[in-house]
């Protein structure tokens, strides 16, 4: 029996899914001026009055720094549709098992697009992070913000935390796959009522034994992941729910039936 | 060169998730290397079922099916060894065909690419277009396209001509029929068109409710179910194996 090789078609999978986050940058690149213009010409006006546009003003104004908030902002934006895309690919599991490839081989291929995927964003956050401190002069890595009133609540960032950069873009995409892919396998693999029916229960009993209104809130201010240091106890989550992620994806992966 | 490959059956039973009801029984059976069988019964009989389980679609509860004395369930070289193409399978269904082509092309070490360009221009399939727009018989034409260039050393057809038009069988027929003279390969076809493909076939296997009932050589099956005066037809066969006494007696002894 002829052994077999996927190299090809997991080098396209990179290939494509970089593209796809390079696209998601290009996008939100170009739309971000015409939003700016839009509101330069509107001014105040009730249709953008809300805090997001807001920031772009107080870029302009010079009081947020450029390079660290558009890069969260595209860097949120691009893991969301990471998050979308992985839902996709789930869902067209069944034409990859129906083309001859093993269950084992899917996956395997998905962790290898996550990775690269996950690590091409960190190399472009590590590129912006020099940018914003060759610009500034600045290599502290300290980012105080303090946000307009009207925006919200002032807030302080830890000191040092722009060094963090990559790898808070590293783990926030790859959460962002393996959430998308789980999302969306569980059902593909069950009937819908099942997943349905545990999320309801969740939602309905853990308030009723734990007492609050938010069991996802619960989740991640009361997770025993805990530590003096939020960058580790931020990292120690995501990684942590990134595995239980990509191991329950596995469990509803490993038995797929082409139909039930 | 591909090189055939044999089926077994040992033991099988499988069921649905959530259904309690098997709907294949204990089934063992062979098909033979380099044979062109057909995977014949009635509706709901467990052909499509059995399919799947050569192909490692499915996963047996009870028993194992072995492609090439290998078992073929999560064996990812045995799995891209077995080609179902079906008239209801999994394609990219709004992305263009070139998409799932492209799949198949990485996914099957066997993929022959210029016989597949052939097909698409015989069946006069425009690649850029969503295998979701096109017609029935488009589709099927299309999926067929997919079962046939990936010349995998099991191809399985399951009902994939069911949607096309007489002269598009036809040309599956004389395309399949010559390629696999040249590239000898183990060919499973099954199909409610009987009288079109019988005279394809070397063996065959009748099943139903999810059990084989008759299996062998065509013209041993055909000496085995003889009537008085002829020799049957494969569906005169499958009617003797699944009519009732009574229905045997007024539509087969009766003509």
């Amino acid at each position: 029996m002829n052994s077999v090789s996927y190299r090809t078609l997991t080098k396209h999978a990179v290939k494509e899914q970089l593209l796809n986050n390079l696209w998601t940058i290009v996008g939100v690149l170009a739309i971000a001026p015409i939003i700016g213009l839009v509101q330069w010409i509107l001014g105040d006006s009730v249709i953008f009055e809300i805090n997001g546009f807001r920031i772009l003003d107080e870029i302009a104004k010079g009081t947020l720094p450029a390079i660290p908030v558009a890069g969260a902002a595209i860097g949120a934006i691009t893991a969301f549709a990471a998050w979308i895309i992985s839902i996709i690919n789930a869902a067209t599991a069944r034409t990859y098992l129906g083309a001859g490839m093993s269950r084992g081989a899917i996956f395997r291929m998905n962790l290898v697009v996550w990775l690269a995927s996950a690590l091409f964003m960190a190399l472009l956050a590590t590129l912006a992070m020099f940018g914003h401190f060759i610009a500034t002069g600045d290599f502290s890595g300290d980012l105080i913000v303090t946000l307009p009133a009207q925006i919200g609540a002032a807030f302080e960032a830890m000191p040092g935390i722009l060094w963090f950069a990559p790898a808070i873009v590293f783990l926030v995409m790859l959460y962002a796959h393996a959430a998308g892919y789980f999302v969306s396998i569980i059902f593909v693999r069950l009937p819908w009522w099942i997943p349905v029916g545990a999320l309801i229960t969740v939602v309905i009993a853990v308030p009723l034994l734990f007492g609050v209104d938010d069991p996802f809130l619960l989740w991640w201010s009361g997770s025993f992941l805990k530590f003096s240091n939020p960058m580790a106890s931020f990292a120690a989550q995501t990684v942590f729910d990134t595995a239980i992620f990509v191991a329950l994806s596995w469990l509803a992966l490993r038995r797929l039936p082409l139909r039930r | 060169m591909t090189m055939p490959l044999s089926i077994d059956f040992e033991g099988v039973s499988f069921h649905y998730d959530l259904h309690r009801q098997h709907v294949i029984n204990g089934v063992s059976a062979s098909v033979d290397a380099g044979s062109f069988t057909g995977l014949l019964g009635r509706n709901g009989s467990g052909k499509s079922t059995l399919s799947l389980l050569a192909g490692g679609l499915l996963r047996a509860q009870e028993g194992q099916v072995l492609v090439g004395g290998t078992p073929v369930y999560e064996n990812a070289a045995a799995m891209a060894g077995v080609g179902i193409a079906s008239d209801a399978m999994a394609v990219f269904g709004d992305e263009k065909m070139k998409k799932t082509l492209a799949l198949w092309r990485d996914a099957r070490p066997t993929w022959d690419e210029e016989f597949a360009q052939q097909l698409l221009d015989l069946f006069k399939l425009n690649p850029r277009k969503k295998p979701d727009k096109l017609s029935r018989g488009q589709r099927s034409a299309f999926h067929a396209t997919l079962g046939l260039a990936s010349r995998c050393p099991i191809t399985i057809f399951d009902e994939v001509h069911l949607g096309m038009d007489a002269v598009a069988r036809e040309l599956f027929y004389r395309t399949l029929l010559a390629d696999y003279a040249a590239n000898p390969r183990t060919i499973i076809m099954s199909s409610h068109l009987i009288e079109e493909v019988e005279d394809l076939l070397d063996h065959v296997i009748f099943v139903d409710g999810g059990r084989v009932i008759e299996h062998g050589d065509v013209d041993d099956v055909r000496e085995r179910h003889r009537q008085p005066n002829k020799l049957p037809s494969m569906t005169e066969v499958l009617m003797d194996l699944t009519l009732t006494p009574a229905q045997r007696d007024q539509f087969l002894k009766g003509e």
